[in-house]
C-alpha cells in the first residue's frame, strides 16, 4: 500500500488471503489509492486446520490457508466489491511431489491446480447459496479482470464487436470433484470429494464452441495473445 | 488471469531453477499451455494470464518471446503474459517502456523474495516507471524477511515440517 501511495502507480495485490490485508486494502482504496485486490479459490473453501491434517501438504500455497474469520471476510469482500477479482493461481504439481517428506517449510512446493474448479465452485458455493449475486459472479471472473488488464471491451462484456467468449452453465448439474478425471496433469484436486452443483456445458471462445458436454474441442494453438490497452480501469 | 503454466526452458538450459521459497525462480509445473488450456475450457475459462519467469540472465522480452512461442503452439484459449521482474537493474528498467509500447502492460513482483529486499530501492523505482508507462504492477505481498525469520525459528525449534506450513507464513508477514 505504501509503495502504491509513494509512487502513485496502480498496484494489483495477487491472492490476498487474510482479513487484515483486506482491511488494509479497503483503507487504501478509501483514500483514493489505485489498489486492486485478487483472491483465489483456495482461501474461500479451506482453512489452516486442513494443512495440519493427513496429507495437508497437498494444499500448500503461499500465503497459506487462513482462519474461518478470514474466509468470512473474503466472502464479504467478494460481495461488497472490495475484492476485485478471483484468480485461479493454477500452479499444478503431482501429489507425490507435494507430499515429498524431504521438504520443509523453506522448500515446500507451492500451488495447486484450480482452473477447472474455480468457476463451478464459485457458482455453487457463492451464487447458489446467495452469498454473491450472479452479477457479482460475472464481475469478479470476467468484467473486472478484463478492465484491470486492459482487455475491455474486447473481453469482459457481451456486446456487438466484442469477442463472443461465453459459457452456458447448467445450474443443476452435480458433480463430485475427482482430480483424477480432470484435465490438469496434477491428477488430484485440493477439493477432491466436494459436491459441486453448477458446471459449464458449453464454453465458447471467439464464437467457436470449445467445450461441449464434457468434450474439449479446442485445437492446440488456436488461442491468441491479447495486447493490453488501458489497464487499471474499474 | 493468474496461472502458472510451464513453457520449455531456454535453449541450453536443462530444466528450470527449482523453486526455493526465497528466490524468484520458476519450477517446472506439470501443466503446459496445452493441458492448462484444456483445464480452463472444461472449467469455463476463456482467457488466461500466465506468469512469465525469465531464466537466469534472460531478459523480460526474451522470456515473453519464449512463452509466446509455447503458447502459440499449444494454447487453446486466449492469453496475456505477466513478466516477472527479479533483477531491478537499468537494463530491466529500460525494457519497461518498450514492453508497454508492445502491449505488455502488466508486471509481476515478489516482495517475498530475497531479490526484493536486496534491491528494495530499485524495486520501488520499477513500480514508479511501470505506472508511468500505463502498466499494472502485480505484487505478491508477503514480507520476505519476516517469512524467512518464521521459517528459521521453526527449524531452530525442531519443527518446520510441511504440517507447520501455516505457522511459517503468519498473517503479520
Amino acid at each position: 500500500m505504501a509503495i502504491c501511495e509513494a509512487t502513485g502507480s496502480p498496484v494489483y495485490i495477487v491472492h490476498l488471503s487474510s482479513r487484515a490485508a483486506l482491511c488494509a486494502a479497503r483503507r487504501g482504496r478509501a483514500r483514493g489509492l489505485p489498489v486492486f485486490v485478487e483472491t483465489r479459490p483456495l482461501y474461500l473453501y479451506l482453512t489452516s486446520e486442513a494443512l495440519s491434517g493427513p496429507d495437508g501438504a497437498r494444499l500448500i500455497g503461499a500465503p497459506p490457508l487462513r482462519e474461518p474469520a478470514d474466509v468470512d471476510a473474503l466472502w464479504a469482500g467478494l460481495a461488497d466489491g472490495s475484492v476485485d477479482t478471483l484468480g485461479s493461481d493454477h500452479a499444478p504439481w503431482l501429489l507425490a511431489d507435494k507430499l515429498d517428506p524431504a521438504q520443509d517449510v523453506t522448500t515446500a512446493r507451492q500451488g495447486v491446480a484450480d482452473l477447472e474448479t474455480m468457476l463451478p465452485m464459485l457458482f455453487s458455493a457463492g451464487v447458489r447459496t446467495g452469498r454473491i449475486s450472479l452479477s457479482r459472479f460475472v464481475s469478479l471472473t470476467s468484467t473486472n479482470p478484463a478492465r484491470l488488464f486492459g482487455l475491455y471491451p474486447r473481453k469482459g462484456t457481451i456486446a456487438v464487436g466484442s469477442d463472443a467468449d461465453l459459457i452456458v452453465l447448467d445450474p443443476d448439474q452435480r458433480r463430485t470433484i475427482d482430480g483424477r478425471s480432470m484435465r490438469s496433469r496434477a491428477g488430484y484436486s485440493a477439493y477432491d470429494g466436494a459436491e459441486v452443483r453448477g458446471w459449464p456445458r458449453y464454453t465458447v471462445s471467439r464464437g467457436e464452441v470449445v467445450l461441449e458436454d464434457g468434450q474439449v474441442l479446442a485445437a492446440p494453438g488456436r488461442g491468441r495473445w491479447l495486447p493490453m490497452a488501458g489497464t487499471a480501469r474499474t | 488471469m493468474h496461472v502458472h503454466l510451464s513453457p520449455p526452458p531456454p535453449l541450453g538450459v536443462r530444466g528450470v531453477a527449482p523453486q526455493g521459497q526465497h528466490r524468484v525462480g520458476e519450477p517446472t509445473w506439470v501443466d503446459d499451455f496445452g493441458t492448462g488450456s484444456a483445464a480452463a475450457i472444461a472449467g469455463g475459462v476463456t482467457t488466461i494470464g500466465n506468469m512469465t519467469f525469465p531464466a537466469a540472465g534472460e531478459s523480460l522480452r526474451a522470456a515473453l518471446d519464449r512463452n509466446l512461442a509455447a503458447a502459440g503452439a499449444l494454447a487453446g484459449v486466449d492469453y496475456v503474459l505477466h513478466p516477472v521482474l527479479a533483477r531491478a537493474d537499468n537494463e530491466a528498467l529500460a525494457e519497461l517502456p518498450r514492453l508497454a509500447a508492445a502491449g505488455h502492460l502488466s508486471l509481476k513482483l515478489f516482495m517475498v523474495a530475497e531479490e526484493f529486499d536486496s534491491q528494495a530501492d530499485a524495486m520501488i523505482e520499477v513500480v514508479r516507471v511501470a505506472g508511468q508507462h500505463g502498466m499494472l504492477t502485480l505484487i505478491h505481498c508477503e514480507d520476505g524477511a519476516l517469512v524467512r525469520f518464521a521459517g528459521r525459528s521453526l527449524l531452530r525449534a525442531g519443527r518446520g515440517g510441511l504440517t507447520d506450513w501455516a505457522a511459517s507464513r503468519p498473517v503479520g508477514a
